[in-house]
């Protein structure tokens, strides 16, 4: 065995770390110190792997190649989203509606291979198979020029079809709701907390906006029964890493954004500067700290989120008619509508990736339709459809589109069988998601599952094939962001859709 | 002499005499209600005390008696009251239906129109009457059979709560016998792994709420049986599991690991296992929510250590000197303070996370929990060391806040600070005229008292501030 070596940083200049601070002081970010300290803390592997180390240099914050998108806005439906009364419509549901599968010519789904290679269950035999075939709870109808079908659930997002890049040939490998984890890290819950892809669009590039967090996460974020808040966490990437909560109330938009007590503005600042030179300090003396580094960086955002967050939040600022456009005056899209227009101003102010969940109930997700599917998607839908393409069409309009790349997805799709006389049950097999804008072609179709809506047969894409997307189109490699000692699978890296991007 | 009364002033003061005399009757029979239920309600509790008493009271079956008839009699009371009020509608529904004024010759025509297209309302009001008359008819018969079976003598009551049998099936003891047997391993390893998790910072079992199919394997199967076995051996002392942890080698590892010597071992540690699984270091940890806002009170000498009691309203958090662990947490009332420092759920109690988010650091710098807290400790930090040289006050800061001495390096950052505060805060209050918005105060001070008019003072107070917010503060190394 090699013997480690006593300074593990060929590639460093030899300036001793003390002297680089003292020399420097406040003038750089966050993002510099980070990486120059990540150089010791994210240091990991074993003393045979000190070629890679050797190597190996942080994410210096710039894009591998030129990218098409800036920001990404990521909308993620908690439960499972019916996908053949969404975007995947599946005639052949009413046609043997009734009928039990054997009796289509599709008769024993659950025999392919496509079932025992990929599922893995996290309780064994939980979800029975369905025999008896739903039909489908709402129509279709061609929409825009493209004439792709968009169901009736979604009569805005329709609007906006021409803009869409349907993918329905998504498949995952949980059949249960560690799925929604599995959708952000590409692992299956039961192989623990791994970096999601929003920390990684976050670790990759650098910031736009340094009064901004660069990864928002709004909405309630997935149940700990499912994954907790690890569905926006960056795992071994460290806490810098993680998704910011921000709570979207125009009246509060942010709790205690101002001193009281007769503190001055100067007072403050001079404040937060003895302590950002004090933790800097601290940070020398404990060089592993990932937590030190990222509370740093935290308490220099919270001094200028200060301002910037209730400027985010003041939708007052905006035209009755965009308000409108968002559903902000009706209790319905309130909610969701406020969530989409904050994140069209945080994705204009620079920040770099919003994530929104909606739907989730400290269980397993309103989305989650294992009876009253109609009832339930219906108002569901009514919630967040025109929030959607409201936010869509504003981009669109103010010229954004063509650089912010927006994604919805769920967990997972539904069976075609029924449950419970009026639901469906979960359906690892074959589900869609779309994207739109950041370069990606719109009006298209990708992808196809079966006749029933079981499988997905043509251009099947496991979920890391998204993330793959999205960090081509932010110009990222995942390859190149690599850390040492946390080895990726090839599945971990998935391959982007070439065929959708424009 | 006085003038004879005017007719229609003699009917409208008959009209509200009667109206009265109904309404005394109303209010009699309500009354009467009122001590008849309560009659019922203090004899029916009386005959469940006698029934359920052990050893069997002998009056139970009088008293059982006695609550039967008291529980019809309000029987009674209530559906004379509920004559009263039906009767009380037929005659309103009765006179509703004639008109006040007497018709004059010419009037009759309109009248007779008005009528006509009156007619569906009137035959509405018609029906109305008919069903009061109906059910008016109805009481009085409910009123007979009730003032019939009250006459009857029985020992049937009802109950004021669920009767539950006097022998208990004995499924509860099982199911906790079971829980605590020796032959459980379940309950001692779920009981070990929450307590490591909670002295070391990282559970044994990941999945601290699932030890089945999906949960994770314990990274140390062997120690986690071994604890589990000692914790019952020792009969189940949780006290003992503690002292067994504490003192154990582990426990008194240094969190932070020294990049010294010939071999850097703890790089070569940091290299081989990252995640500390094998705890060759021990894990720094940032308290809990109701751990920060504890410290900060005691830190400024005010935490009230009183134990017990009612829970706290939780808009209280800043005015109340109590302890974090007695505010009302529920999920609609939770202490802000407590909730963005990652506060327990409230439907499950298996593990916090450690988040670090701004609206943490905002908190803790602009709130009025800080802020006078900071400047009370800034006070008996400056009582404490005297008006002599900052020097001394930083040092004594450092020690009474981070529990260290401050380096050489934070010593002249602080020493810096505090002259260089001086300075400014001294020019500025010479200099009153201030409007410039740089040195406004802001207009929203809720709490938070009012700085030291001292400028040496404001600045400690900015220190003090800093300390409270500084990581090795919230984080336990």
């Amino acid at each position: 065995m090699a013997r480690p070596r006593r300074n593990p940083h060929p590639h460093c200049t030899g300036v001793r770390r003390r002297a680089f601070l003292a020399d420097v002081g406040m003038g750089f970010t966050g993002l510099v110190l980070g990486s120059m300290l990540a150089q010791e803390g994210t240091f990991r592997g074993t003393a045979a792997a000190s070629d890679e180390l050797a190597h190996w240099s942080p994410p210096d914050g710039r894009p591998h190649f030129a990218p098409r998108a800036k920001s990404v806005i990521w909308l993620f439906m908690v439960g499972g989203t019916s996908h053949m009364e969404s975007f995947d419509p599946k005639p052949a549901l009413n046609k043997y509606a009734g009928k039990t599968v054997a009796e289509t010519p599709l008769p024993d789904p659950l025999q392919s291979p496509f079932v025992k290679k990929n599922l893995r269950e996290l309780v064994q035999g939980l979800h029975h198979p369905h025999p008896n075939l739903y039909p489908l709870q709402v129509g279709y109808q061609k929409r825009g020029q493209s004439g792709i079908e968009v169901s009736d659930w979604w009569p805005h997002l329709g609007d906006c079809v021409d803009d869409l890049a349907i993918v329905r040939s998504m498949w995952t490998t949980d059949n249960d709701h560690g799925a929604q984890l599995q959708f952000h890290t590409g692992r299956h819950v039961l192989e623990g907390q791994f970096p999601t892809v929003g920390s990684w669009v976050q670790y990759g590039l650098g910031t736009l906006n340094d009064d901004l967090p660069q990864f928002v996460v709004m909405g309630t974020p997935i149940a700990d029964c499912c994954g907790g808040v690890g569905g926006h966490g960056g795992a071994y990437l460290g806490p810098a890493y993680h998704g910011v909560q921000m709570s979207v109330d125009p009246r509060n938009p942010l709790p205690y954004a101002t001193p009281v007590g007769g503190i001055t503005h100067d007072e403050q600042a001079a404040q937060f500067g003895l302590l950002n030179r004090l933790s800097r300090l601290t940070a020398v003396e404990y060089p592993d700290d990932a937590a030190l580094r990222a509370r740093i960086k935290s308490y220099e955002l919270a001094f200028r989120m200060q301002t910037a967050v209730p400027e985010v939040l003041a939708f007052d600022t905006e035209s009755a008619a965009t308000q409108q456009l968002y559903g902000l005056d009706q209790d319905a899209t309130r909610e969701f509508g406020q969530q989409c227009l904050a994140a069209r101003r945080m994705v204009e102010r620079g920040v770099r990736f919003v994530q929104l969940f909606h739907g989730s109930n400290g269980g397993a997700g309103a989305w989650d339709a294992h009876g009253g599917l109609k009832a339930g998607h219906t108002a569901l839908c009514g919630a967040v459809d025109k929030p959607i393409a409201g936010l869509l069409k504003d981009l669109k309009q103010r010229g954004l589109l063509d650089e912010t790349l927006v994604v919805w997805g769920t967990e997972f799709g539904r069976t075609p069988g029924a449950q419970n006389s009026d639901g469906r049950d979960h359906h690892p097999y074959g589900f869609s998601v779309w994207l739109a804008g950041g370069g990606i072609k719109g009006g298209v179709v990708h992808g196809a599952t079966d006749e029933l809506g079981f499988h997905a047969v043509e251009n099947r894409h496991y979920v890391t094939d998204l993330h793959a997307t999205v960090l081509h189109q932010l110009g990222l490699d995942p390859r190149r962001l690599e850390v040492p000692g946390r080895k990726r699978l090839e599945i971990d890296f998935g391959t982007p859709i070439r065929e959708i991007i424009a | 002499p006085p003038s004879p009364p005017n007719p229609a002033e003699v009917a409208a003061a008959q009209g509200k005499l009667a109206d009265a005399a109904t309404n005394v009757r109303q209010a009699e029979l309500q009354l009467g209600l009122a001590e008849a239920n309560l009659l019922a309600i203090d004899a029916r509790l009386a005959a469940d005390r006698a029934r359920f008493a052990s050893p069997t009271d002998p009056h139970a079956e009088a008293l059982a008696l006695a609550a039967s008839r008291a529980q019809r009699q309000a029987a009674v009371w209530n559906v004379e009251k509920d004559l009263a009020s039906a009767e009380l509608d037929l005659a309103a529904a009765q006179k509703a239906g004639v008109p006040d004024d007497p018709a004059t010759g010419s009037l009759l025509q309109a009248k007779i129109d008005a009528l006509r297209k009156a007619k569906p309302a009137a035959e509405a009001l018609a029906q109305a009457a008919t069903e009061a008359a109906v059910k008016v008819e109805t009481i009085r018969q409910q009123l007979a059979t009730a003032q019939q079976t009250a006459k009857a003598s029985s020992t049937d009551y009802a109950p004021l709560d669920t009767i539950y049998p006097m022998q208990s099936t004995g499924r509860r003891l099982a199911l906790a016998r079971w829980i605590a047997s020796p032959a459980n391993p379940l309950t001692p390893r779920v009981a070990i792994n929450h307590i490591w998790m909670r002295h070391f910072g990282e559970p044994l079992v990941g999945t601290v709420f699932d030890f089945g199919l999906r949960g994770q394997r314990p990274t140390h199967p062997e120690m986690l049986d071994w604890l589990a076995a000692e914790f019952v051996e020792r009969g189940w002392s949780m006290k003992t599991v503690h002292r067994l942890l504490v003192t154990s080698q582990a426990y008194r590892r240094a969190s932070t690991p020294h990049h010294t010597g010939e071999i850097d071992q703890a790089r070569v540690n940091q290299q081989l296992d990252p995640d500390n699984r094998h705890l060759w270091r021990m894990n720094p940890r940032r308290m809990e929510a109701e751990t920060v806002r504890d410290s900060v009170l005691a830190v400024a000498g005010e935490l009230d250590f009183t134990s017990g009691g009612p829970d706290l309203d939780h808009e209280q958090g800043f005015t109340s000197r109590r302890r974090s662990v007695y505010f009302r947490h529920a999920s609609e009332k939770q202490m802000l303070f407590l909730k963005l420092f990652d506060t327990a759920s409230v439907n499950e109690c298996y593990r916090r996370s450690e988040s670090i988010v701004p609206q943490q650091g905002l908190a803790l710098a602009n709130s009025p929990l800080a802020i006078e807290r900071a400047r009370h400790t800034a006070a008996r930090l400056a009582e404490a060391h005297g008006a002599g040289a900052d020097l001394e006050f930083v040092v004594g800061a450092f020690e009474h806040i981070l529990s260290r001495r401050p380096t050489e390096a934070e010593q002249s950052e602080c020493l810096a600070f505090l002259a260089a505060q001086h300075t400014a805060l001294a020019a500025n209050s010479a200099a009153p005229s201030t409007d410039s918005p740089s040195t406004a105060a802001t207009p929203d001070a809720v709490g938070g008292g009012a700085p030291s008019a001292d400028p040496r003072q404001r600045a400690r107070e900015s220190l003090i501030l800093v300390l409270l917010n500084h990581h090795d503060f919230v984080t336990i190394r």
